[in-house]
């Protein structure tokens, strides 16, 4: 008699993973909590965070979005312009230290030096969100009030939320010298100028990624004392490293660090771990959850990840996507209509 | 005599106003022959990419730019109601946006009076409604290039009447629905639906630059001092100019048809010359 044999069938890999078929692989097990129909879901983190949002939104998650498209502009091509794609317009937050950043930027206690990144051609890039729009911001009232609503959002985001998904996605970043201040992006990829006097390579430890993600769960605690949280590790390759070694390595330390993060982290009550990372690089896919590319992640490893989302963690939301009475248009129909109305009166004056 | 086609939406109505002046029309010696979308509905037909015009319109068209004497030119005044829609009534998310100085600079459209900020307003990207009003002044781009399948006379395209400012007057001449819209949302403030028009106005004079027509600006006797539509122009609800503007605007056709005649007159002289 040895203690592995009262151990449950998922603790061997037989019968987790190796005698199971691929699709059945479920590595979850068991939730750390339920999250129900009326609980505000918000989403934040890297690229595959984008694919949870997306999920979350269609399937009967109460999917938290505080920085709408306004219905004025129904029918223009909002998506680039990062509507929906998070709860706010905040774009892509890939680590730990940048989320601990903006929410402290959010709610004003840090306003870092590098303010904005002017162009040639006279537009404005946010060095922090530097794709929100595809052309930048058209003018410096238009980015100042811009970016206050959307901190506005941020603060009423956490202070709403019951439920915070985050994917964990880099450790790799690019830090301003002058302030401490990390970027999404390095400087002169997405705009601005990269310059080695004021621009430093950093990587983060285990150590740094678990102390930016408890200052950021403590914040927003401390604001929302009943948020709960839920960590992933995005299991999107890094297109590039800034270390002198393979981007493979570079990946597997980038993870393995997250991985860590999140494991020290959940330990927290309010804090569950949910695998997503495992379930979409785990062998028994054999590679066929990622795209030709080897790094995206295609739909049917997405669908995989949410499927178990939903199984664990959805205690009575529907699988299906809910009737939504849209609002969106209305606005503009009504007026379409009264407008058009009008017009043909014109005819009447004749 | 000079000969004049003109086509158009509801904003035609002030120009067939107009031409019941006959005095006006024999002063500036002038004849002109009307088309009005109203009366050739629906006017387009636009379904898997293809934008077929309505028929009998068509006909009625080609008829009048292919008469004996030709017409020294064809203007057409479409769409217009844009910037209505999107902002004669209050939206209950109050927004706005900022036009940059630089979009300002560039556009012959007058008006800096309105590119305020308003308070307590939600501001969206300015570049989404430079989008927006792009895709809705489109028709614009189709018409001219059907107008030019059927003939190369020299055509403009009128710019749309600028807003009113009047908010008593739109509630007592509201038409019979934006009556409806505007006791249920109220109306936007004047600098958001003077933004608005601007940008509209601003988009249709882009779209003839791009094609190589003339637009036909607002006429400067037209607007108050704020740009505005001036009283004594308003038609009987809160969209259209009345027939003295359309006076105005068959002067203004009428200098341009002038100059595109003195200019053919210049160059005819020049060949002879060079005889």
């Amino acid at each position: 008699m040895h203690p592995y044999k009262s151990l449950p069938p998922h603790c061997f890999w037989r019968n987790a993973v190796a005698g199971v078929a691929p699709e059945d692989v479920d590595p979850v097990v068991r939730p750390k909590f339920r999250i129900t129909r009326e609980d505000k879901v918000a989403t934040a983190g890297s690229c595959f965070a984008q694919h949870i949002a997306r999920h979350l939104h269609g399937s009967g998650f109460n999917y938290f979005v505080t920085e709408t498209a306004h219905p004025v502009l129904h029918g223009a091509a909002v998506e680039p312009f990062g509507y929906g794609l998070f709860t706010a317009r905040y774009g892509n937050i890939y680590t730990a230290r940048q989320l601990r950043q903006l929410l402290s930027r959010a709610y004003g206690e840090f306003v870092p030096m590098d303010d904005v990144w002017p162009r040639e051609d006279g537009r404005l890039i946010d060095p922090f969100r530097p794709q929100i729009q595809p052309d930048g911001f058209a003018s410096r009232r238009e980015y100042e009030a811009d970016r206050s609503q959307h901190f506005a959002a941020i603060r009423r985001a956490i202070e709403e939320l019951d439920v915070f998904v985050f994917t964990l996605g880099l450790t790799e970043a690019w830090m301003s010298k002058a302030d401490g201040a990390i970027y999404p992006l390095c400087p002169g990829v997405a705009g601005g100028t990269y310059d080695p006097d004021q621009h430093v390579f950093v990587n983060f430890s285990a150590d740094d990624v678990i102390g930016d993600m408890s200052a950021a769960i403590t914040y927003i605690l401390k604001r929302n004392p009943a948020a709960r949280f839920i960590l992933t590790v995005s299991p999107v390759p890094l297109v590039a490293t800034f270390e002198d070694r393979s981007a493979l390595v570079s990946t597997t330390y980038s993870k393995s660090v997250l991985r860590v993060a999140c494991e020290e982290l959940s330990r927290h009550e309010r804090v569950a771990y949910f695998p997503s990372y495992e379930i979409i690089t785990g062998n028994f896919s054999r590679g066929a959850y990622f795209a030709k590319d080897l790094r995206s992640v295609n739909e049917t490893g997405v669908n995989h990840v949410m499927r178990l989302f939903m199984k664990h963690y959805a205690s009575d939301a529907p699988q299906q996507k809910p009737v939504v009475v849209s609002t969106q248009s209305s606005f503009i129909e009504q007026m379409e209509d009264a407008v058009a109305v009008v017009c043909d009166e014109e005819a009447l004056a004749r | 005599m000079k000969r004049i086609v003109g086509f158009g939406a509801s904003h035609l109505g002030a120009v067939i106003q107009a031409a019941k002046n006959q005095a006006l029309l024999r002063r500036l010696d002038v004849e002109l022959t009307l088309l009005s979308f109203l009366d050739y509905t629906p006017i387009v037909n636009v379904s898997a990419g293809k934008f077929d015009v309505n028929a009998e319109f068509a006909a009625a068209f080609r008829a009048s730019v292919r008469a004996d004497p030709a017409p020294e030119l064809v203007f057409c005044t479409i769409g217009g109601g844009d910037h209505i829609v999107l902002g004669l009534a209050q939206h209950e998310r109050p927004f706005d946006f900022v036009i940059p100085p630089q979009a300002i600079q560039a556009s012959p459209i007058v008006g800096v009076d309105y590119l305020s900020m308003l308070k307590d307003c939600e501001i969206l990207p300015y570049d989404l409604f430079v989008g927006i009003m792009r895709t809705r002044v489109s028709a614009v781009r189709s018409f001219v290039k059907w107008i030019r399948s059927i003939t190369d006379i020299p055509i403009c395209v009128m710019c749309l009447p600028p807003p009113i400012k009047d908010e008593e007057f739109i509630m007592k001449h509201p038409g019979r629905v934006l009556n409806e819209q505007l006791e249920k949302f109220g109306i936007s403030p004047i600098a958001l639906r003077y933004k608005l028009w601007w940008l509209q106005a601003s988009a249709q004079s882009e779209v003839c630059g791009e094609t190589g027509v003339t637009f036909l600006p607002v006429p400067d006797d037209a607007m108050d001092e704020t740009g505005c539509l001036r009283k004594e122009l308003y038609a009987g609800d809160p969209v259209h100019a009345n027939g003295s503007y359309g006076e105005m605007v068959i002067e203004q056709l009428c200098a341009i048809d002038a100059a595109a005649t003195h200019h053919r007159n210049k160059a005819q002289d020049s060949q002879h010359a060079s005889l």
